[in-house]
């Protein structure tokens, strides 16, 4: 596992842009489940959702931030 | 009634199909930028981390994909017959000007233009020995001299 000061600043900021984007779906992904009225949508966004959350950590793994390991909504 | 509340949902609120195309639309976004991270990314790692998240992304916009299609909310030239009629129903999917009643695209205003636009002589070098498209349009130039060439193209 490469520790944080072995990335380059481009690699960093990439990683950085990614688990943004990354949680802004998980948080929309939260919203439209709550607002949807499809039971099937909904199962739908919270499989997106658990994919993201995933992502999302693997990335701060690369970062080095801690991993959430509790699924819970997360902003930023 | 429930079927309604899908298409005209309450005051700022997103339809559901909205909600669906805006995760596309994210995961989209997302695909390019993994994408240009792949291409940046100097360590190992990095790089594979990226190409799996990438490929997520697609597995997971197919899946969007997949829903949105399974619910009709998402044509493609494929199956508009299919959908079409369901899609010109009356139903507003999202915002934006409602289609023509007649449904069909009318070519005749395009026509129009390309036959009035004929000042530009617009494919006068194609046809000229009576075979189209049997040589290509530059082919005599260099025997027909600069002076002659340049009145074919008289705007």
């Amino acid at each position: 596992m490469p520790h944080a000061g072995s990335l380059a600043p481009k690699e960093r900021a990439y990683l950085q842009d990614a688990l943004q984007m990354e949680n802004l779906c998980i948080a929309k992904c939260g919203v439209y489940a709550d607002q949807c009225q499809d039971q099937a949508m909904k199962s739908l966004l919270s499989d997106v959702a658990r994919s993201k959350r995933y992502h999302a950590n693997q990335l701060k793994r690369l970062i080095g931030q801690p991993a959430d390991a509790a699924p819970g909504r997360q902003y930023q | 009634m429930a079927n309604r509340e899908k298409f005209a949902p309450q005051r700022n609120r997103l339809s559901d199909r909205d909600m669906l195309l805006d995760l596309l639309a994210t995961e989209k976004y997302m695909s390019h930028l993994y994408d240009h991270a792949i291409m940046e990314a100097s360590t190992e790692a990095v790089r594979d981390t990226f190409v799996a998240l990438q490929q997520d992304e697609h597995t997971t916009a197919q899946m969007l994909f997949d829903f949105m299609q399974r619910q009709g909310w998402y044509t493609t030239g494929a199956n508009r017959q299919k959908f079409g009629r369901r899609l010109q129903g009356g139903q507003r999917l999202s915002g934006g000007p409602q289609p023509p009643a007649s449904g069909a695209w009318q070519p005749r205003a395009d026509s129009r233009y390309a036959a009035a636009s004929g000042t530009r002589r617009l494919g006068q070098n194609l046809g000229g020995d009576g075979r189209p498209g049997r040589q290509p349009a530059w082919a005599d130039q260099g025997q027909r001299g600069r002076s002659d060439n340049r009145q074919g193209w008289d705007y």
